[in-house]
This record gives structure tokens, C-alpha cells and sequence, in this order.
């Protein structure tokens, strides 16, 4: 008899240790999550930058002040992660309807050795005539993307490609008021809930 | 005795291809449609190995200079960066999947644009099952569709 008591008791505690780790993780997941975003939540000053864009025209990150910016970095000799990240872009657009004149996507090129004024031309439009390109010289390009924090690097492989370029393929979200609010990792690229997260903010 | 020869060399050939055909299965091959000037694209499939263990030893496509296998990978701080993969095995009996994100054929040096086109050839040449060739269609992806207006 005494045994079975123990034993009661023995799960009785287990359960309960189970259920306060359950709450535990609720709320710390809750907390990075912040009150329902999909993204994460970043909130960095987002630092003023000037470039040049895909019709060489100079373009401050101030240009687009009333509005909500996606930013997001990469190189155009990038087959796969920066076209999935493009299509997610168009989508999310797609998703905002009337809302997306409020939005302003804008891509930066971390390879401003091949990815020219000229070849930006040939490249963004086909995505999105209304999505904006980035470059400028490597001093200006490093500047930018050492202020937000976008580590690349070049990386010369053996491939006939000449190099490819290692780049963060986060997608950063910038509220009207110049703050890098959300960060969304390749593993947040779902564009209804993009398209929440931003409708919330607008 | 001289058809005979022929005859046997032709069938063994023959065989050859078919052993091939049945033992490497492609499905749902595609390729990124990509703007005009730009040189490199992605290839997706499935690979499914049907007899015993083989390897993906090389590929070749009559539109780009070169196709390469690379896999893409994402780290914890949210580098993306890729790899090339010089040999890829595929265990008897399995399925390797090439889709975004991950493993890719990457075309490069292409030499005409993608836009408009309906198809392009891929060769795949495997270790014992030998030479594939594929017909990969070219999808249309990340393009706005400006027949959806709000």
C-alpha cells in the first residue's frame, strides 16, 4: 500500500514539473514572438544610408519615410536563395492588395562588382517594376551593410561561377518612424503571415 | 558472323541505356525562369535510385557553359552561403531530393536567355546507371503577374 502511495505521489510531482516547464516555454516563446508578430521582433535604430539605383539615380533609406521598408540583401548570380526570397517579396505584395503603395521593397547588392546600375536594370524590373535595387561602391555597400549587420563575404569556389557570395538573407522590416522593427530569417518566409505582420503595423 | 557482332554489340548498348532509364527516376524536374542577362539558374527534381548504390558523377546542359551541383545552407545567424557538391551518392532504394533552399543543380554561363523558352535539356550522368537526359521545363517564378490588378 505504501508503495503505490509513494509512486502516486512520485507521478503527481512529474506532472506537475512537466506543466511548469510547459508554461515556462509558452512564455518565453510568447515573449520573442511579442504579442502575435511572425517575425522577430528587432527593434534597432535603422541607420540612414544613400545608394544608387537600378536607373542610377541616388536613393536614401529617408526617401521612404512614410512607409514600411523590406530590406534585404543579396547578389544577382545568386540562383536559388535571393530568387525564393524575390518570389516571397512579389507575394507578399500580392497579399497587401490596396495596402502595398505603403511598401517599398528594396534589395542590396553585396556583389557591386558584377551587380551594376546596368545589370540591377536588367534584373529588379523582372521581379517587380515597383521593387528598388541597390548598389554602389565596395566602400559604400560595406558601409551599409556594417550598419545593419549583414555579414558577406566572398567566397572563391571551384566552380566556373568565379565566386559566390555568403550573405545574411535576412529580410528586415523598417517602420515609417526608422526603426528595424522585424527580422524574418529564412525560415520565417511565409507571405500571408508577412503581409499580418505588416497590415498590423500600417 | 560479322551481324551477329553487330547485332549483339547494339543490343548490349541498347540494354545499356535501358538499364539506365530504369534504374534512375526523374520527377517533377524544373528550372528557375530567371530575367533576360542574368547567367545563372537553378535546376529542382527528384532523384529516385531504384537499383543499387550510384553515384551523380557529372552534368551538362547545351544551354549553360556548365551545371554544377550546390546545396544551399542557412546558418544560425542567417549566412546563406553554398556548396558544391563534386560526387553525389544516392543509396539503393532512395530518393534525393533537389528543391529551394537546398540542394540545386546550378546552371551557369548561360548562354541564351530563359525567358519565353519551354524547355532545356539536362544531362546527368551517373556512375553505373550511366547517362540521363532530362527535359526540364522552365517555370515561371517571382514574376509579378500583372493580370492580377487590385
Amino acid at each position: 500500500m505504501k508503495r503505490r502511495n509513494v509512486f502516486k505521489i512520485l507521478i503527481g510531482i512529474l506532472v506537475l514539473i512537466l506543466l511548469l516547464w510547459g508554461v515556462i516555454l509558452y512564455v518565453y516563446l510568447d515573449h520573442n514572438t511579442k504579442s502575435g508578430y511572425y517575425g522577430m521582433v528587432y527593434e534597432r535604430e535603422a541607420p540612414e544610408f544613400t545608394l544608387t539605383d537600378q536607373e542610377g539615380a541616388k536613393v536614401s533609406l529617408s526617401d521612404f519615410k512614410d512607409k514600411v521598408v523590406l530590406l534585404f540583401f543579396g547578389y544577382t548570380y545568386c540562383p536559388d536563395i535571393c530568387p525564393m526570397t524575390m518570389s516571397v517579396m512579389n507575394n507578399v505584395v500580392d497579399q497587401l492588395g490596396d495596402k502595398a503603395d505603403q511598401v517599398q521593397v528594396v534589395f542590396v547588392t553585396v556583389d557591386p562588382q558584377r551587380d551594376t546600375v546596368k545589370k540591377l536594370k536588367s534584373y529588379i524590373p523582372y521581379y517587380n517594376e515597383n521593387f528598388i535595387g541597390l548598389t554602389g561602391t565596395p566602400q559604400e555597400i560595406d558601409k551599409v551593410a556594417d550598419d545593419y549587420n549583414i555579414f558577406y563575404s566572398k567566397e572563391e569556389v571551384e566552380s566556373s561561377s568565379g565566386y559566390l557570395m555568403g550573405h545574411n538573407s535576412s529580410v528586415l522590416l523598417i517602420t515609417p518612424d526608422g526603426e528595424i522593427f522585424l527580422r524574418y530569417s529564412q525560415n520565417k518566409m511565409d507571405p500571408v503571415s508577412i503581409a499580418a505582420d505588416i497590415e498590423k503595423i500600417l | 558472323m560479322n551481324k551477329i557482332a553487330l547485332f549483339s554489340i547494339l543490343f548490349f548498348a541498347l540494354a545499356q541505356f535501358s538499364y539506365a532509364e530504369d534504374q534512375i527516376v526523374i520527377n517533377d524536374a524544373w528550372v528557375r525562369e530567371v530575367p533576360p542577362g542574368t547567367s545563372v539558374s537553378a535546376v529542382y527534381m527528384t532523384i529516385e535510385n531504384k537499383g543499387e548504390h550510384d553515384k551523380l558523377v557529372s552534368l551538362s546542359s547545351e544551354i549553360a557553359e556548365s551545371a554544377e551541383l550546390h546545396t544551399s545552407k542557412v546558418d544560425e545567424n542567417g549566412v546563406a552561403t553554398m556548396e558544391m557538391i563534386k560526387i553525389l551518392d544516392i543509396p539503393s532504394d532512395t530518393t534525393v531530393e533537389l528543391e529551394p533552399g537546398g540542394m540545386h543543380v546550378m546552371l551557369l554561363g548561360l548562354k541564351e536567355s530563359l525567358v519565353g523558352k519551354e524547355v532545356v535539356n539536362l544531362k546527368l550522368v551517373f556512375d553505373k546507371a550511366g547517362v540521363v537526359v532530362v527535359e526540364v521545363p522552365v517555370k515561371k517564378t517571382g514574376h509579378m503577374d500583372h493580370q492580377h490588378h487590385h
